[in-house]
């Protein structure tokens, strides 16, 4: 068995049992931030831009792992993300991810509907990449980051004048780090199959809200995703559609350092996904995720289904240090 | 139309005298013992009679709408009769005359609800234990925000509004227990806590596991529109007449809590309430009072012993709920957590210990299990 092959699956089965230790977990709004960190090795001296259009459908009502027949509230959870990065050398490279979210929760049933909709600019995350490995074959990365508080946390119910609750809000409101790990191997399985797989990890911050009287924060995240993808060359194009096993885990959210009800769990997703790259400068990209496996603490909204699509264009100073002025 | 009705135990400021047959069906009761304890508070003689076994624990005024001061004994191993006065005259779990003079005459409940501690203890900062600790420790309270009678601080915006469904047409089904013991369980287990809302020759029930995933139920008996609301958060269940200034109105869950407890709105204003303070806090009908009726919580298995063919509200809410799983099982048995910040913590008792509180003037009395073992 060729190493790559048992390298996936040895990464699957610790995947497996991570899954099966943990108990339960939280709440899934919010900008997509920790899910779109992205951190594959760029040649250098390269700007890469890259707009995400990000579709989070929560429709689905669960306690623990048992999903209810109930469809009376819906949230959609709608963002924008623009990430730009920039390959350094071939080991260092920086990016940063700007966001704008607009959500919306509906509730309709019989007679009555009401919504609640929190808008705006989000957090803004900031990295550095070193790439251990960046070879035509390889790819081993890592990442260090923080996630700025520059997102809303005030945005309010305008009848009553009170705060939206924190997973409606744009922002968080508190300084996070983050570290993410990615690892890319192609050509495995007789040149068939490319292999990715990687990690993110947030520790999150409280953060104060209502004149300082309340302090919220968001519970810890965990993701870990790993795939193959499959390369299709069409003249000069390449197709790449890919399957992923994604796992998230959150821990609960606290108030006042107080554990929120209904928050924190556990989340298992399969994103059927499809890039396509015109030329080495502009590629598109469109992914559908669906839950598989969810295992929530109390009650909670959670995502039916996901759809984010991305439009990339790579500027490289290394050949014209011009480029930029056309963008 | 308030005359016609006596619930549960009579109507909170209202004293009815109505001749109503019982409901209470005889039974030799192998339930454990009753206590009653005589007792003042705010110059108010009352009357608590309780059961830690059998898991109840309601209030009333020692005086009668006529003016006398009853005093009561208890009576065990009779039920109906839970307590007996000095004019020979046999009360049962209702506060109705059942035998003697009186028979058929109504006391006058007071205003009380049973409730986790902490709950009490934020609503009512140093409020007093019967039997128990001095409170000791300054309290602090905040100022009213801005278009509220409250402090908005402890004020939490959980869920969009009516995000928890209130049921506006509840399905109920006469319960008579030999139909259940042929057909096996009944959806309702012997420990569930129920609440019990009596009006005229009906009882209703309402189980814990269905107000669970609802909070508040608006219903109605002949004419008698009401809501009937339960906090998980709080563990507390009040009732109160939907009618006012001639305009019935329905209550759905605005999604905020206060101190933890449930804040129903009126559909007809979006006027705000809170359910433990039993007014108005913010909107149209701002500093309104509730028309408060006494509500009684028990144990399944009490409840079945009470009351013959009583109606009990159905799983067919037309939600798609699961009714069998509490999705506040682990927080009712983690006595610390509280789940929502409040603004004032008592140690006293432990937070999630089930108190009847008793409110007079404005100021609170819990009593506990303990004081009717």
């Amino acid at each position: 068995m060729p190493h790559s092959i048992k390298f996936f699956l040895l990464i699957t089965l610790l995947f497996l049992a991570v899954n099966a230790g943990y108990s339960q977990g939280c709440c899934s709004g919010g900008t997509p931030l920790s899910g779109n960190l992205d951190i594959a090795a760029n040649p250098s001296k390269t700007l890469s831009v890259r707009l995400i259009y990000d579709n989070n459908k929560l429709q689905d009502l669960l306690v623990q792992t048992k999903e209810l027949e109930d469809k009376t509230r819906t949230r959609l959870s709608n963002s924008v993300l623009l990430r730009l990065n920039y390959a350094l050398n071939k080991r260092i490279a920086l990016t940063t991810l700007f966001s704008y979210s607009n959500q919306i929760e509906n509730v309709d049933f019989l007679n009555f509907s009401s919504s609640s909709q929190g808008v705006g600019l989000g957090d803004i995350v900031f990295f550095v990449q070193y790439n251990f490995i960046n070879s035509n074959k390889t790819g081993l990365s890592t990442a260090l980051g923080i996630k700025a508080p520059t997102g809303k946390i005030d945005r309010i119910n305008e009848e009553t004048n009170l705060l939206l609750p924190p997973d409606l809000q744009p922002g968080t409101g508190a300084l996070d780090y983050l570290f993410s790990s990615q690892y890319a191997r192609k050509n495995i399985a007789d040149k068939n199959f490319d292999l990715h797989a990687g990690l993110t990890y947030r520790l999150t911050a409280p953060a104060e809200r209502f004149n300082n009287q309340q302090i919220y924060e968001f519970g810890n995240e965990f993701q870990f995703f790993t795939g193959l993808s499959k390369s299709f060359y069409i003249k000069k194009s390449i197709l790449a559609p890919q399957l992923t096993l994604r796992y998230r885990h959150t821990d609960f959210d606290k108030t006042n350092e107080i554990k929120t009800a209904n928050t924190g769990g556990h989340w298992t997703y399969l994103s059927l996904s499809s890039s396509y790259t015109h030329s080495s400068k502009v590629s598109f990209f469109i992914q559908g995720s669906f839950p598989l496996y969810r295992n929530l603490d109390g009650v909670q909204l959670t995502t039916s289904y996901r759809i984010t699509t991305s439009v990339s264009y790579s500027f490289s100073f290394k050949e014209n240090l011009e480029v930029i002025d056309a963008f | 139309m308030l005359l016609r009705i006596t619930i549960f135990l009579s109507i909170l400021f209202f004293t009815s005298c109505k001749k109503e047959t019982p409901t209470i069906i005889p039974s030799d009761s192998s339930e454990g013992s009753i206590t009653v304890l005589s007792d003042e508070f705010e110059g108010e003689a009352i009357v608590v009679v309780g059961s830690e076994k059998s898991n109840f624990m309601i209030a009333f005024n020692r005086k009668t709408a006529d003016g006398t001061l009853l005093d009561f004994q208890v009576v065990q191993r009779n039920f109906p009769a839970v307590m007996k006065d000095n004019e020979g005259n046999n009360w049962n779990i209702e506060g109705r005359a059942i035998e003697g003079p009186r028979e058929g005459e109504q006391l006058v409940s007071v205003n009380s609800y049973i409730g986790f501690w902490f709950a009490w203890a934020t609503m009512f900062p140093g409020l007093n234990i019967h039997s128990g600790e001095e409170h000791s420790g300054n309290i602090s309270a905040n100022s009213p925000a801005v278009g509220w009678t409250i402090p908005t601080e402890n004020v939490f915006t959980v869920l969009g509004q009516d995000a928890i469904p209130a049921v506006d047409a509840p399905q109920f089904e006469t319960y008579l227990e030999r139909d259940f013991i042929e057909a096996g369980a009944y959806f309702i287990e012997d420990n569930d806590l129920v609440i019990v809302v009596t009006i005229g020759d009906e009882t209703k029930i309402y189980p814990h596991s269905i107000l669970n995933w609802h909070e508040i139920v608006n219903d109605v008996v002949d004419d008698f529109s009401y809501s009937l609301s339960f906090c998980p958060i709080t563990g507390t269940a009040t009732m109160w007449n939907r009618t006012q200034n001639n305009i019935t109105t329905t209550f759905g869950v605005s999604g905020l809590l206060y101190n933890g407890n449930v804040m129903p709105y009126d559909r007809e204003t979006e006027s705000i309430w809170s359910q433990m303070r039993q007014d108005c806090v913010n909107g149209q009908l701002i500093e309104d009072k509730m028309e408060i009726y006494q509500v009684l919580e028990t144990k399944w298995s009490t409840a079945k012993q009470l009351y013959r063919e009583p109606l009990v509200m159905t799983t067919e809410t037309g939600f798609g709920k699961d009714y069998t799983v509490n999705p506040y099982e682990s927080y009712i048995t983690d006595n610390d957590w509280l789940s929502y910040p409040i603004e004032y913590e008592d140690d006293r008792l432990p937070n999630k210990e089930r108190v009847l509180g008793v409110i007079i003037n404005g100021k609170a009395k819990v009593y506990q299990f303990k004081n009717f073992q």
